[in-house]
């Protein structure tokens, strides 16, 4: 699938999108992904009186997004069947405000389907903010076969 | 699998500590051979997330499509994997 077909295919509406652009993908286990917050983005102006804070949540959710992403142009999910995350650890290096383009460069670590593990480095300007892994089942529980 | 291939302790210690990171134990209560699903409650995420942790620690790449991993389940194993992957990567 390509990268673009694979953004249309995340089954998030406009609202809870968390990856606008794919940047590269090697289509071999590594993608790296481009999200642009601004300021009037809702999930953001909710945090105005954090001095617009991007919240840690929506930065897993660019990580676990990207994640899905890849899965799709791989081949490794299908659109109507796609996945949960079962499992996440992240570290916050430093906070980040917006507006901001951050850069999520995702690696697979584990792959033995229906079951996914990754590696993912959140940046801004090339410095990283947020390191996360993860676990998830590609195939949602309970979907047709 | 490199059955062959000497594990170092090193290895064990800090395959153990993942395992016990994973399963929420001490890693003096995580045996080297007992099977981490069976005997330690494992679930499927998280075998998964200690592939990652390990893949993540010794840095190695992912594993080729299709590999079955499913027979490696306890420390001595994954140590055991992770002393072939490591192996391969080290030129001779």
């Amino acid at each position: 699938m390509t990268p673009e077909a694979a953004l249309a295919a995340l089954p998030f509406g406009a609202a809870f999108r968390f990856v606008d652009q794919v940047i590269s993908c090697d289509g071999a286990g590594r993608v790296v992904t481009a999200t642009h917050y601004d300021t009037d983005r809702k999930v953001i102006a909710a945090h105005a009186s954090l001095g617009s804070l991007i919240p840690g949540s929506i930065l897993i959710e660019q990580a676990a997004q990207t994640a899905l992403l890849l899965a799709l142009i791989r081949g490794d999910a299908a659109p109507d069947r796609l996945g949960v995350v079962g499992a996440i650890k992240a570290r916050f290096e430093r906070p980040v405000t917006a507006p901001a383009e951050l850069w999520c460069e995702l690696t697979v670590a584990y792959l033995q389907a229906p079951q996914l593990g990754f590696a993912a480095e959140i940046s801004l300007d090339g410095k990283v903010i947020t390191r996360v892994s993860g676990a998830c089942t590609l195939e949602m529980p309970g979907a047709p076969p | 699998m490199a059955d062959d291939l000497q594990v170092t302790d090193e290895i064990l210690d800090k395959v153990r500590e993942i395992a016990a990171e994973a399963l929420d134990v001490e890693p003096e209560e995580v045996s080297l051979d007992g099977d981490l699903f069976e005997d330690h409650g494992l679930d499927s995420i998280g075998i998964v997330m200690i592939h990652v942790e390990l893949a993540l620690t010794f840095g190695f790449p992912e594993p080729a499509r299709g590999e079955d991993l499913s027979h490696i389940r306890t420390v001595r194993a994954l140590s055991g994997f992770v002393h072939h992957r490591t192996a391969v990567e080290v030129p001779r």
